[in-house]
């Protein structure tokens, strides 16, 4: 796709995306929604290895030599993990 | 004494040709009173409100049915569209009614003033303004998409990046 557009916009892209990962939206998006799955006991009816898969992905957000991952994310990452 | 008969004779001509000029000025008038005139609208169609912002609007665009057009069904608005050149607008919707054979719905119970496009930039609620926004972003979303479509991607890559969220550069990229 990078190559049909020209130079400075296909920049701008790489830029605007490297942006919103780093941001960490998906990972607040994906900690919330575990949690209030937790709270309201959808998590609990998941299949174990569903929920297996979900815990694992969390423990990765809050894994302490991450440095892609912020602080605050990693710290709520975990108190979520502990939780759940 | 000829000069002074020439000059009575040419008041006399000045004086028929006045009355001759003001009669045909009454004449004129009285054919007037019966053209109707059309009062002028600033916004009378889509492109215009598009053109010209939201607000301000005194009247809905006539480019669709009335509430009250609806009510009183098609037929009345196509036989009085050659006589007048603002129903003009009407009649292509009416005629669309006509041809599809839709049937004339009741006026919708909510009044035309709860309409948020219509109201003050003042009057506008949270609701509103947000309703606004989303409006005007999936019309961005809809040129981008388009742009996408037919392959113009650097088009809708600039669109994406200059006047839409990131959810709207994500969603083209995926």
């Amino acid at each position: 796709m990078l190559g049909r557009l020209v130079d400075s916009t296909g920049k701008q892209v790489l830029q605007r995306l490297n942006r919103i990962v780093r941001g960490g939206v998906f990972y607040k998006l994906q900690i919330d929604w575990l949690d209030d799955s937790h709270k309201i006991g959808l998590f609990k009816s998941l299949h174990p290895e569903v929920q297996n898969e979900y815990l694992d992905t969390l423990h990765h957000f809050c894994d302490p030599n991450s440095q892609l991952v912020k602080q605050g994310i990693k710290k709520r990452a975990g108190d979520v993990y502990r939780v759940v | 004494m000829i000069e002074e008969l020439a000059q009575a004779l040419h008041e006399q001509q000045q004086s028929s040709q006045e009355e001759q000029l003001q009669q045909s000025i009454k004449n004129l008038d009285q054919k007037l009173e019966h053209v109707p005139q059309a009062k002028p609208r600033r916004f009378d169609t889509y492109a215009d409100i598009a053109r010209h912002g939201y607000f301000g609007v005194e009247k809905q665009p006539t480019g669709m049915l009335q509430n009250e057009d609806v009510a009183n069904g098609v037929e009345p608005i196509l036989q009085q569209w050659p006589q007048s050149p603002v129903q003009h607008e009407v009649a292509p919707a009416a005629q669309y009614a006509r041809m599809n054979h839709l049937q004339p719905q009741p006026p919708s119970a909510a009044p035309k003033e709860d309409n948020p496009l219509l109201k003050h930039p003042k009057e506008l609620s949270y609701v509103d303004k947000k309703m606004i926004k989303n409006e005007k972003l999936s019309a961005t979303w809809l040129q981008i998409s388009k742009h996408a479509l037919n392959q113009e991607y650097q088009r809708a890559y600039e669109m994406a990046l200059t006047q839409a969220d990131d959810i709207y550069l994500l969603r083209l990229i995926m």
